[in-house]
């Protein structure tokens, strides 16, 4: 597990997870080792994606922050409860994106202001060549009413009135079919980055 | 579990940054807790980075999107995948979806004086849509069913040999007599006169490799008091590429629709400005028509 650099408050920049703490953090979370390993491993992807929600530009090295400052009180005795484990990590992910708020404040780079400059995607620049043969790749790859799929939910104007087509002609609720494409995208996201790594 | 109706509101405004902090860290509670709400939340934030690439979104709200979802590497990431999939979904054969515009009830010099443009391309399938009345921030639209056109549609998808394009990634292909002669290709890009929404992005449409003509399909509904137009298409230099008088719409499956054909030769990537007027049937004066943009975008080949 990486310390946490960037965005890390400063407070307690440096103070790694012990062995000792991150056995703690594994006992509480589940007494089967293995269960716990995919519990913590979830628990981090999550504390990710909030940060990177929050619009911070270091999402993973703030979760790590967060998961180190966690086993550490659990090594120190505390105890997450059982109704609501996440409660304690959400509670210190807060504190975590508050010194961060607070340290960028300090430095004059307001995180949440309106004249902060947008980040360099928001460009006009067209995909590159190379992107979108790597996902024309990927979409052959997919089963065929996959890409159907993806593909349809990807066309066009109207597309509210489009996708509400397609949930209809599937029927399932327009929340599944969301979840159903998220599910075909993330496979096209990791081909796609697999692709042009090569 | 079941998602409460006002989780994808919810969502979105978490996702926007304009959800009150106290009602953001519950949600965030719940995120951590519920795996299915979690994944509902990526699905949101994809579908919002799509929607700010294809220029769905209002200024601000796209703002928003791309520095709170955008502005780390893996962020930045997921919206250049968005941005790959709006444009290879731009790129196969047509299914149309002429939008009808409501019977003006303003005057028509006002009338025509924003237009926007309804581009939907599709791959290989066609649908029937009827969208109920709603708020009154979009014509409703009425998608018709329209026969495969004439020429074989290019796909922007790699094809595995070198054989006559066969259509994108849908169905029926062995249908397809394999023996059939290639063609030349043909590229359908369906176009329409919709609503009074002002100026829009310029809507993209994709050119793959090896297209011979573009057919542009201009739909006209509702504007059935203009007997003929004036299309005017315009290079990204200002060069004239095409400028028709006394077009007549033609009716394709009950829809009006103007059809021009331009040499896909003479298309190169970058945004072109297609000018309209419209004559009245009385012989009235020619209406000017909002400019309708149209970026294009040159496909590799297949």
């Amino acid at each position: 597990m990486r310390n946490g650099d960037g965005d890390t408050p400063r407070g307690e920049r440096g103070q790694g997870l012990t062995t000792e703490s991150f056995d703690a953090l594994l006992t509480q979370l589940a007494p089967d080792r293995e269960r716990a390993g995919e519990l913590y491993e979830t628990i981090r992807r999550k504390l990710v994606r909030l940060f990177e929600w929050r619009g911070c530009a270091a999402p993973e090295d703030l979760a790590d922050e967060t998961i180190n400052r966690v086993a550490r009180r659990l090594a120190e005795g505390v105890e997450l409860r059982s109704n609501d484990p996440y409660g304690y990590f959400c509670g210190v992910a807060h504190l975590v994106y508050k010194e961060v708020m607070r340290r960028a404040a300090r430095e004059h780079r307001a995180l949440e202001s309106g004249d902060w400059p947008p980040p360099s995607s928001l460009t006009d620049d067209e995909p590159s060549d190379q992107r979108l043969d790597c996902l024309r790749r990927c979409l052959q790859e997919l089963p065929a009413d996959q890409r159907d799929l993806v593909l349809r939910y990807h066309q066009g104007e109207n597309n509210i009135r489009n996708r509400q087509a397609l949930a209809d002609q599937l029927r399932i609720p327009m929340n599944a079919l969301r979840i159903r494409i998220h599910r075909v995208r993330r496979k096209l996201e990791t081909c796609v980055h697999e692709c042009l790594s090569r | 579990m079941r998602h409460d109706p006002t989780d994808d509101e919810l969502l979105r405004s978490y996702l926007l940054g304009t959800l009150p902090e106290e009602k953001a860290d519950p949600l965030e509670r719940r995120l951590l807790a519920e795996d299915e709400l979690f994944e509902l939340c990526e699905a949101i934030e994809a579908d919002l980075l799509a929607a700010a690439d294809r220029g769905e979104l209002a200024p601000e709200e796209r703002e928003r999107v791309l520095r709170r979802l955008a502005s780390s590497p893996q962020g930045r990431e997921r919206h250049a995948l968005a941005r790959s999939l709006n444009a290879v979904a731009a790129a196969p054969a047509p299914v149309v979806a002429f939008p009808v515009r409501p019977r003006p009830s303003v005057r028509p010099a006002f009338r025509w004086a924003a237009l926007a443009a309804g581009l939907l391309l599709a791959a290989g399938l066609s649908w029937r849509l009827m969208e109920p009345p709603h708020g009154g921030e979009s014509s409703p639209v009425i998608a018709h069913e329209r026969p495969a056109p004439a020429g074989p549609v290019t796909s922007d998808l790699p094809q595995e040999t070198p054989a006559p394009p066969p259509p994108p990634p849908v169905v029926a292909q062995e249908k397809r007599p394999s023996t059939e002669k290639p063609k030349p290709a043909k590229v359908v890009w369906q176009l329409a006169l919709m609503t009074l929404r002002g100026s829009e992005p310029p809507r993209r449409v994709s050119l793959p490799s090896g297209t011979g003509e573009v057919e542009l399909q201009i739909g006209v509904e509702g504007m059935e008091d203009l007997e003929s137009f004036h299309l005017v298409v315009r290079s990204p230099r200002g060069k004239t590429l095409l400028d028709k008088k006394g077009l007549k719409p033609q009716t394709l499956d009950g829809a009006r629709t103007l059809v021009v054909e331009l040499p896909a030769g003479q298309l190169s990537a970058g945004r072109y400005e297609i000018e309209a007027q419209g004559t009245p049937q009385d012989g009235g004066e020619p209406e000017d028509l909002s400019p309708l943009s149209i970026q294009v975008v040159r496909g590799s080949k297949g």
